[in-house]
């Protein structure tokens, strides 16, 4: 792989949806490259189609038109199987599964894969030491708190040890303080992996502390309005929130946005 | 002090109930005119239950009775899950089926009866097929709904993980339909014991349901109250025995923790 070679490369993707009212075209075209390593954050207005994009990036959904690529590998136009099962998502809702333990909802994706069982419980303890969680390996997800359902869906996604990794507001149900909290731990974990991340919010000031770059969508049907380059210095504080710099970042991010209807 | 109070009151109330309505029972049909055919005294009733369970005859016929409603059910559990399972798996398969198990649920089964003891004899056999009869659509009812209203977001957390129809089947559908599946046992169970008896009315020699149409016969009414009274303690027994397979089955689920 050269190093030139993108980790993601999202080209002239477009979605048009077909209803009996007729055609409804859900983004125009989106164009984007991500290095490796790399932590983008997706911005826009609501309903301007960020979890359609993040479902195309991840297989999910066929775009209508254009395709990604991950390390090179396309997922639409050809097989695509490969390149998809490097990546996983994580959603809002922390959707575990209350009929199994806390290893076992972590483990899901390895037993999915045929993983032996001995090697999926390793796997399963190596994740819930990085994410915090050492000694809840037996309990049930409703025994946790909201922030920490949150990290188990984390270690879920990270069982596979994915190199893209796809996060759709991973924190948009949680309280403020809890998300702060959650934010460091993110940033703490992605580094901790080195995985490439894609993460979809609603929250400026979140996408800017986490986000390498911003991308800045505008409304339906959506195109790229604006990329910010975030040239924070890492691992990032909350005392950095307060930050000129900081400010200034978010502010003009909000500008962007400003100029839209909610 | 207070909760220790409660806790007496609770399960001291329905006992003396129990008492006031026996006292009150025994009371009225010593003194009344009422013939002992008609109504006899609950004593003798317990005295006659006591005779009857411990006459290794009337355990032949409990052992018939317990075979053909377990028989019923567990036929109709195995019938009810694969059937409704396919039918919201394959909706082809339920366009082509559920107009007529909807017609068949609407006729009344019991009358089917005979019928059944037409074709399939006096024996075991016509008993079990009438008790899985009826046992049959609320199991199989609510396999077909809890499996199609699966929730949407799990099935996408399944997908995004690139699961096989066959392991969503088994890791997310299955165990998201297992508490109403379960639902549908409860009633299922109770209505496989009636058909068991039902079908012992009608024919054949072996049975507690037999065994209550005798004793009608022979005009032993006290016998007939403790025929009653044994089918009764059979249905809270295996209510509570599906009861139990919620708690081992389920743990995690909200039903699991409610009290009987």
């Amino acid at each position: 792989m050269s190093a030139n070679q993108p980790e993601l490369r999202v080209e002239a993707i477009g979605k048009t949806f077909e209803s009996a009212a007729g055609a409804v075209q859900a983004i125009e075209r989106i164009d984007f490259d991500v290095r490796p390593g790399e932590f983008i954050s997706v911005l826009g207005p609501s309903g301007c189609g960020k979890t359609t994009l993040l479902r195309m990036i991840g297989g999910l959904e066929r775009p209508t038109t254009g395709d990604v690529a991950i390390g090179g590998r396309s997922i639409w136009t050809s097989g695509g199987n490969e390149a998809v099962r490097s990546l996983a998502f994580a959603f809002q809702d922390s959707r575990l599964f209350p009929w199994f333990s806390i290893e076992d909802n972590i483990a899901l994706p390895l037993r999915l894969r045929g993983e032996p069982k001995a090697r999926r419980l390793e796997r399963a303890r190596e994740l819930c030491a990085l994410v915090g969680l050492q000694g809840f390996e037996k309990a049930r997800p409703r025994q946790l708190s909201g922030g920490m359902r949150q990290r188990v869906s984390l270690a879920r996604a990270l069982a596979i040890d994915p190199r893209l990794l796809l996060l759709d507001e991973p924190f948009g149900a949680l309280d403020a303080m809890t998300r702060d909290q959650m934010n460091l731990e993110l940033q703490r974990i992605c580094k901790a992996t080195g995985a490439t991340v894609l993460l979809i919010t609603h929250s400026i000031s979140e996408a800017v502390f986490l986000g390498d770059r911003v991308i800045v969508l505008s409304p339906r049907p959506s195109r790229v309005h604006s990329v910010h380059e975030v040239n924070l210095p890492r691992p990032r504080t909350i005392a950095m929130q307060e930050t000129t710099e900081f400010q200034q970042l978010v502010r003009a991010v909000r500008t962007d946005i400003a100029g839209y209807p909610a | 002090m207070n909760r220790n109070l409660e806790t007496l009151l609770r399960i001291g109330l329905p006992l003396a109930t129990l008492a006031l309505f026996f006292g009150l029972w025994s009371y009225y049909v010593r003194d009344a005119t009422i013939s002992p055919f008609i109504l006899p005294a609950p004593e003798k009733i317990g005295a006659s239950f006591l005779v009857q369970i411990a006459d290794p005859g009337v355990w032949r016929h409990v052992r018939v009775t317990l075979i053909e409603a377990l028989g019923g059910f567990f036929s109709a559990l195995a019938a009810g899950v694969t059937l409704g399972a396919l039918m919201a798996k394959l909706p082809p398969v339920e366009w082509a089926f559920k107009p007529f198990i909807i017609a068949l649920q609407l006729i009344p089964k019991v009358a089917l009866a005979p019928l059944f003891i037409l074709w399939f004899g006096f024996g075991l056999e016509s008993k079990i097929v009438i008790s899985g009869v009826l046992a049959f659509f609320p199991i199989f009812a609510n396999t077909l709904v809890a499996i199609k209203s699966t929730d949407a977001g799990d099935r996408e957390v399944f997908a995004s993980m690139r699961a096989t129809p066959l392991q969503s089947f088994a890791l997310l559908e299955l165990p998201t339909a297992l508490p109403m599946i379960l639902t549908g046992a409860e009633v299922a169970i109770v209505l496989a014991i009636i058909g068991a008896i039902v079908g012992e009315f009608i024919g054949g020699n072996s049975g507690l349901g037999y065994l209550a149409v005798l004793r009608l016969q022979e005009l032993q009414v006290d016998a007939l109250f403790g025929v009653i009274l044994i089918l009764a303690l059979i249905g809270l027994l295996l209510y509570g025995a599906v009861a139990v397979l919620r708690r081992l089955l389920v743990p995690w689920h909200q039903s699991a923790a409610t009290r009987l």
